[in-house]
């Protein structure tokens, strides 16, 4: 009798520890995949709001004329940052606007129309921006697809400001 | 078969322990990953916040009056600061060093969280004919 309770007892017990090493690996996977998924998250965050915020910024730092306007696309009022230039005395614009949770760009001549939120190419994830410009100061906000936003402001170039 | 019930259970002993350090290494380079990704992208967010505070001043005439309007308080030692976001503050030192032609104005942002400098950004402004009397 005490044999064979000697031997279930062992039994259990080596049941036991392969049911704890079992549940370790289980949690250590878990776990790794949580880190992995919060870290790599995270990362791509970050990569889309500096693509995203970094790309207009040299658009705007490298234009030579800006304009703000809202514009009626797709039955939704959006804000349309227009950069405009003149190629081989040829009046051409830069349209950046957010539309389908990305950031788009469309460069054509001035006298084609922006019919469609969806014709720009797509630059970046975002879910919103909007810009403002008071004298020669841009303030532009960006709403990331993560629901964090960011307020940048540029100077735009100004001829004669003497700085 | 006592005794290989018993060399079963050391085995899985050792296995166990060995998951355990394993696990306890793993847990480490996890959490140091993970401060890493956020120390990352706090610095990516006060690197932009910087960059736009140099922009704004740099449209501004005035950077003590900007920085105020901007609802920036005046520290004893004379720099400006502001509570950002995510626990972040903003601090601005800017001096005006006066030439014969103009006012090269400097202004030295700093991106502090908790204490600890994620990010500093000196930003400069030469204004033309434009002398700064004490």
């Amino acid at each position: 009798m005490n044999k064979q309770q000697g031997k279930a007892t062992m039994n259990v017990l080596a049941l036991s520890l392969t049911a704890v090493f079992a549940l370790m690996c289980a949690a250590l996977l878990l776990m790794a995949v949580q880190a992995y998924h919060a870290v790599t998250a995270r990362t791509q965050a970050a990569t889309e709001c500096r693509t995203a915020v970094g790309y207009v910024m040299n658009r705007v730092h490298a234009a030579q004329e800006i304009r703000i306007n809202t514009m009626e696309l797709d039955a939704q009022a959006r804000c349309v940052m227009i950069l405009a230039e003149e190629i081989d005395g040829k009046a051409y614009e830069t349209r950046l606007f957010c539309a389908d949770g990305m950031l788009r760009e469309q460069f054509c001549r001035s006298d084609i129309p922006l019919t469609g939120a969806l014709d720009g190419a797509e630059i970046a994830q975002l879910e919103s921006f909007e810009a403002q410009r008071e004298d020669d100061l841009l303030t532009m906000r960006f709403v990331h697809a993560d629901a964090s936003n960011t307020v940048m402001r540029a100077v735009c170039a100004q001829e004669g400001s003497g700085r | 078969m006592k005794r290989v019930g018993s060399v079963v259970l050391l085995e899985l002993c050792i296995a166990s322990l060995i998951l355990l350090m394993t696990g306890a290494i793993a847990v480490q380079l996890f959490v140091r990953a993970d401060a890493m990704s956020r120390e990352t992208s706090a610095r990516t967010q006060a690197m932009l916040m910087a960059q736009s505070c140099a922009q704004y001043l740099a449209s501004q005439d005035d950077m003590a009056d900007a920085l105020t309007a901007d609802g920036y308080e005046k520290t004893a030692d004379g720099a400006f600061e502001k509570a950002m976001n995510d626990e972040m503050d903003m601090r601005v030192s800017v001096l005006g060093t006066p030439y014969a032609g103009g006012t090269l104005r400097e202004a030295r942002i700093e991106v502090t969280q908790a204490g600890k400098t994620l990010f500093e950004l000196p930003a400069a402004s030469y204004y033309n004919k434009e002398v700064i009397h004490p």
